[in-house]
């Protein structure tokens, strides 16, 4: 299992309000899979996607990463799990303004402290991949959002992550490049690497295997889509 | 470190007016305290040029006679000779004696047609260049004082008579006439020299040896007219002097001061300290503490300040940067990583800022008259100086470390998700601490500006107030040698013959010049004769009313009565308390050789610097009579000549006077003052430090005001939705303003009122070098607050105003 969760809640504390946003969730990933949340707006998915990618801690509950318990991790100790394991593609993409396409997808490489020759090879490969050789140099405000999607995917690999999570991939791209992304996200998903994908689109859970949906913090299904 | 530095490259690209404000205020910051540090260092480094300046020592000491004492930095000829005739430890002494005049017009100095005035010129001991340190250019220093007729020049005076020829074997004279010859010359000496020389004579004449009379060398020791300079040797113990000075005042000085109910005593000081010793009198001019101390303070204000600015500007951009940011975390990047990045950004604005502020310093050096206005020769050689160029890297180093370690801590400790998400809410704390910042940026420009307008202040009470005389359109022309002088009816006639001349008298020295303290004797109020020290000088006809002096008991002096030009006194009021007289008239008083009585009382009058609180003092009548005096003698008597002006057609009156004088004495030019401008002079450091403090609050609150504008900025950019959604609901552009302007003029006001109680503290120790102050007027500090305010107000509201003033649509397109 990459991922087990035990009654995770993540509450939300100012001085006035105290938000519940993860209630109480036991969820499971297994390696390989291709697992979708769904839910309507404000149900917790987000919230669910960063604390179980490790970028944000739950406030209770009982969370084990490969086998790892990080419950209560310092982000010290959740980075250093986060950057060896787990990719990240989000929906405003979030690449870096003032770098290249090239340093974008770099950057991890160079966080990892991975040697400069091995890290020029392996951007140019997922470069490659995903079909954007040409744009090495430009500025991901020189791009289209299916382009900048396509650079945040090859961003979220170049780490080799046993885990992707996708947040709304989709979301800001057109129905072409958002199916385009999908079907990158699936060719990852058929050689090996795990996939949480949080969504509204229910066509885009189709490409899933299977569809946990969220409502107020809580699992209320949890199904197979026989994909 | 490569990828780091091309990425701040272009963020700076994509965020010019952030850099340019940071660069800017960083530079002035660095330039200004660099400048200010080069001043320092040239005053804390005076003499040690000198070789041996850690074995030279100047000898100064304090006259005691009935209990009123005098501190000298002038000392007996004989101190030195007979100092080092008792102490195997001092290996030598060297005695400088002034010969240029009193007065301070300098020593005339004639070669062929040329005659020209020189202030700094001494007689000293021919072993002069054995204990200081000269570069010679030309000649022998083993040898070149040897002969009684020879005299070392400077760089600066070879070069005014001779332009660029060797002038070894030149004849120069003085007034007397006796032929000089030229032995050496040497470099001009360095700015942060505390004693400062163009011409040293040979002391060894027949006139001036010491004498071997045991009872003239006792009464030799009461006189004070030598700087005394010993070289010790390096075993030598200065807290053993207090010993050697009170054994030599026992075994030489003890008998004499029974009789005149006197003490002596002694102290060295070090040569590198002389410059810093202002407790004595007879002093060449000094450096002052409290100067240096402002400065330092002002240096560091000016880094602070800048260094707040980007400090203050690189958190509030803050949000900006909080996707990459959080990005950059979630991919990886430790908090140690991130720090470095921002500590890096820091450090590279700061070695920009420094070469920008070292361009800077240098266009300043070479451009303005900044070395006037410091009063002191400030120079900036980085190549020959590797001191100077690791001083100002470390600068430019510990600049950046201090300006980027809030920014650096604060960026890279933010949780990753809120940040990236757009959720980071700035924590109180950070805001409290940009507040905290601007705060202490104000209060600083605050209290500078009312440091800059209580000096002023105090300034203009100086020039203003009522010295006892009158100093206006008085012209003082100098006229040397008995031969002029003897012409004096006739000068009086003669310029008598110009209606713009409504008086003449004369004077050895000027009021505001040191008069000469010395013994006397004088009745105390039962008529009894005691001893005392009295300062006094000689005045000639008509002085008191040239001079505006107001007689309170008694009259002037008489041409008509004999017995005033031999023996009578004219004194202030002070010297009544004093003695504490209840008929001051007929008092007598014994001043050497000169014997009379109290034939009047003149009203307090501030005949030295209003640093000074009036003392007793006396004026006799002067004697023109130079019939007892040898000839040699002759052409160094000067008398100053105050002429009471119309102040119409001044420049036609000097004309006159000058043609009138040039027929009186073709041999020397002529040389005229003003007398207000001459007093002036007095406060020279002053005005210097007031326009420096000036310059400096200006360039404080323009460092500040480049940080608000940044801040004003940013604060804008964030609250760009909320103006556009007030604007939407009525607001106008000035509630806009006043919204945006409100917060920090809260702040300014409070740095203000801090400004002012730390104003108020600091200008008092230097208004306490003032024995006449101005009453501190409360409204200057409301005059510094409302100045302070209405600049930062001035800032933002031009920020404010652009924001205020655009299309609504502009803030609500990014809802």
């Amino acid at each position: 299992m990459i991922i087990e969760t035990e009654n995770l809640r993540k509450i939300y504390r100012t001085e006035v309000v105290e938000t519940t946003a993860v209630d109480g969730i036991n969820f499971g990933l297994s390696e390989g899979q291709f697992v979708t949340i769904m839910g309507p707006s404000g149900c917790g998915k987000s919230t669910l996607l960063h604390v179980l990618g490790l970028i944000d801690g739950a406030t209770a509950g009982s969370y084990r990463f490969l086998g790892e318990d990080v419950t209560g991790y310092a982000e010290s100790k959740r980075a250093r799990i986060r950057k060896a394991n787990i990719g990240f593609v989000f929906q405003s993409f979030n690449l870096i303004e003032e770098l290249t396409v090239f340093e974008n997808v770099e950057l991890p490489l160079l966080y990892a402290n991975v040697p400069r020759h091995e890290r020029r090879k392996r951007v140019h490969a997922l470069l490659e991949r995903m079909d954007i050789v040409p744009r090495a140099d430009h500025f991901p405000a020189q791009l289209s959002g299916g382009q900048q999607q396509r650079v945040a995917v090859a961003r979220a690999l170049v780490n080799k992550p046993k885990l992707i999570l996708a947040d709304e991939p989709t979301g800001n791209l057109d129905s072409e490049h958002g199916a385009e992304v999908m079907r990158v996200l699936l060719e990852l998903n058929k050689e090996g690497t795990s996939i949480l994908m949080v969504t509204h689109s229910a066509s885009n859970a189709a490409f899933s295997g299977r569809i946990v949906s969220l409502l107020d913090g809580k699992i209320v299904a949890d199904r197979a889509t026989g994909n | 470190m490569r990828n780091y530095l091309i990425i701040l490259l272009r963020t700076l690209a994509r965020e010019k007016l952030y850099a340019a404000i940071n660069i800017a205020g960083l530079a002035l910051g660095i330039g200004c305290a660099t400048i200010l540090g080069l001043f320092l260092r040239n005053e804390l480094t005076f003499d040690r040029h000198h070789l041996q300046h850690d074995r030279i020592y100047r000898v100064v000491n304090e006259f005691t006679v009935n209990g009123n004492s005098d501190r000298f930095a002038l000392t007996s000829p004989l101190l030195g000779p007979m100092l080092a005739a008792d102490n195997p430890q001092i290996k030598a002494y060297v005695r400088f004696q002034s010969n240029a005049p009193a007065d301070g017009g300098g020593i005339a100095i004639h070669h062929g047609n040329d005659t020209y005035y020189w202030k700094h010129s001494f007689i000293v001991d021919v072993n002069v260049f054995d204990v200081f340190t000269h570069h010679v250019i030309y000649g022998n220093p083993k040898t070149a004082l040897q002969d009684g007729a020879s005299v070392a020049v400077s760089e600066t005076f070879a070069r005014k008579y001779f332009g660029t020829r060797n002038p070894i074997g030149q004849v120069i004279s003085t007034d007397s006439g006796t032929p000089t010859r030229i032995t050496l010359v040497f470099a001009d000496l360095p700015s942060n020299t505390h004693l400062k020389y163009d011409l040293l004579f040979s002391r060894n004449l027949p006139a001036l040896r010491d004498t071997d009379n045991p009872e003239l060398r006792r009464q030799a020791l009461w006189d004070a007219g030598n700087y005394t300079y010993l070289l010790v040797s390096p075993d030598f113990d200065p807290k053993s002097w207090p010993r050697i000075s009170d054994e030599f005042y026992k075994r030489h000085m003890e008998s004499m001061a029974a009789a005149i109910h006197g003490q002596w005593r002694s102290w060295l000081q070090p040569l590198t300290a002389t410059h810093f010793q202002s407790e004595v009198e007879y002093d060449e001019p000094n450096g002052n503490r409290i100067y240096l101390y402002g400065c330092m303070a002002i240096a560091l204000f000016l880094l602070v300040t800048a260094c707040i600015n980007y400090t203050n500007l690189a958190t509030a951009r803050a949000m900006r940067r909080a996707r990459s940011i959080g990005i950059r975390k979630i991919l990886g990047a430790s908090r140690g990583v991130l720090a470095l990045q921002f500590l890096g950004e820091a450090l590279f604005f700061a070695l920009v800022a420094l070469l920008l502020g070292t361009l800077l310093v240098a266009g300043i050096l070479h451009l303005t008259p900044i070395n006037s206005l410091l009063g002191d020769e400030v120079r900036m050689d980085l190549l020959g100086d590797p001191a100077l160029l690791l001083s100002l890297l470390g600068t430019g180093l510990l600049v950046g470390l201090v300006s980027g370690a809030y920014p650096a801590l604060y960026l890279s400790s933010w949780a990753p998700v809120a940040a990236m998400t757009g959720r980071y809410v700035p924590a109180k704390a950070g805001r409290r601490v940009r507040e905290g910042l601007v705060l202490l940026q104000f209060t600083i420009s605050a209290v500078v500006i009312a440091c800059t307008l209580l000096m002023y202040a105090q300034m203009r009470y100086v020039a203003n107030k009522s010295l006892g005389f009158e100093k206006e359109n008085r012209l003082i022309v100098t006229l040397r040698g008995a031969a002029a002088i003897e012409k004096l009816a006739t000068i009086r006639t003669e310029l008598g013959k110009d209606s713009h001349i409504l008086g003449l008298t004369e004077a050895q020295i000027m009021l505001g010049e040191p008069t000469p303290v010395n013994l006397i004797r004088i009745d105390d109020n039962n008529g009894a004769s005691i001893a005392a020290s009295m300062a006094h000088m000689p005045i000639g006809k008509d002085f008191v009313k040239v001079m505006g002096l107001k007689l309170v008991r008694g009259r002037d002096f008489s041409q008509d009565l004999l017995t005033d030009a031999g023996a009578g006194f004219l004194v202030n009021e002070a010297m009544v308390r004093k003695f504490g007289w209840t008929e001051p008239l007929g008092k007598r008083i014994r001043l050497g050789p000169r014997g009379g009585k109290v034939i009047g009382v003149v009203e307090d009058f501030n005949f030295k610097s209003l640093h000074s609180r009036i003392e007793p003092f006396a004026m006799w009548p002067i004697s023109d009579d130079f019939s007892t005096i040898p000839a040699a003698a002759r052409p160094f008597q000067q008398r100053l000549l105050v002429l009471d002006v119309s102040g119409t057609e001044v420049n036609e009156t000097l004309e006159y006077v000058a043609r009138v004088m040039a027929k009186i004495d073709p041999l020397h030019p002529f040389e005229f003052e003003f007398l207000d401008r001459q007093l002036d002079n007095l406060y020279k450091t002053e005005h210097r430090l007031m326009q420096l403090i000036g310059i400096l609050a200006a360039v404080c609150i323009l460092i500040a005001c480049l940080g608000l504008f940044g801040l004003a900025a940013f604060t804008t950019e964030q609250r760009s939705r909320e103006i556009a959604t007030r604007k939407v609901l009525g607001a106008s552009a000035w509630q806009i303003i006043t919204l945006l302007s409100r917060p920090i003029l809260a702040l300014v006001l409070v740095a203000a009122a801090v400004a002012s109680v730390l104003a108020y503290l600091g200008i008092g120790e230097w208004l306490a070098s003032f024995a006449y102050r101005a009453t501190m007027n409360p409204l200057l500090f409301v005059v510094a607050a409302l100045a302070t305010a209405a600049v930062a107000f001035v800032t933002v509201a031009l920020q404010a105003y652009k924001t205020a003033s655009s299309d609504p649509v502009v803030g609500l397109r990014e809802m």
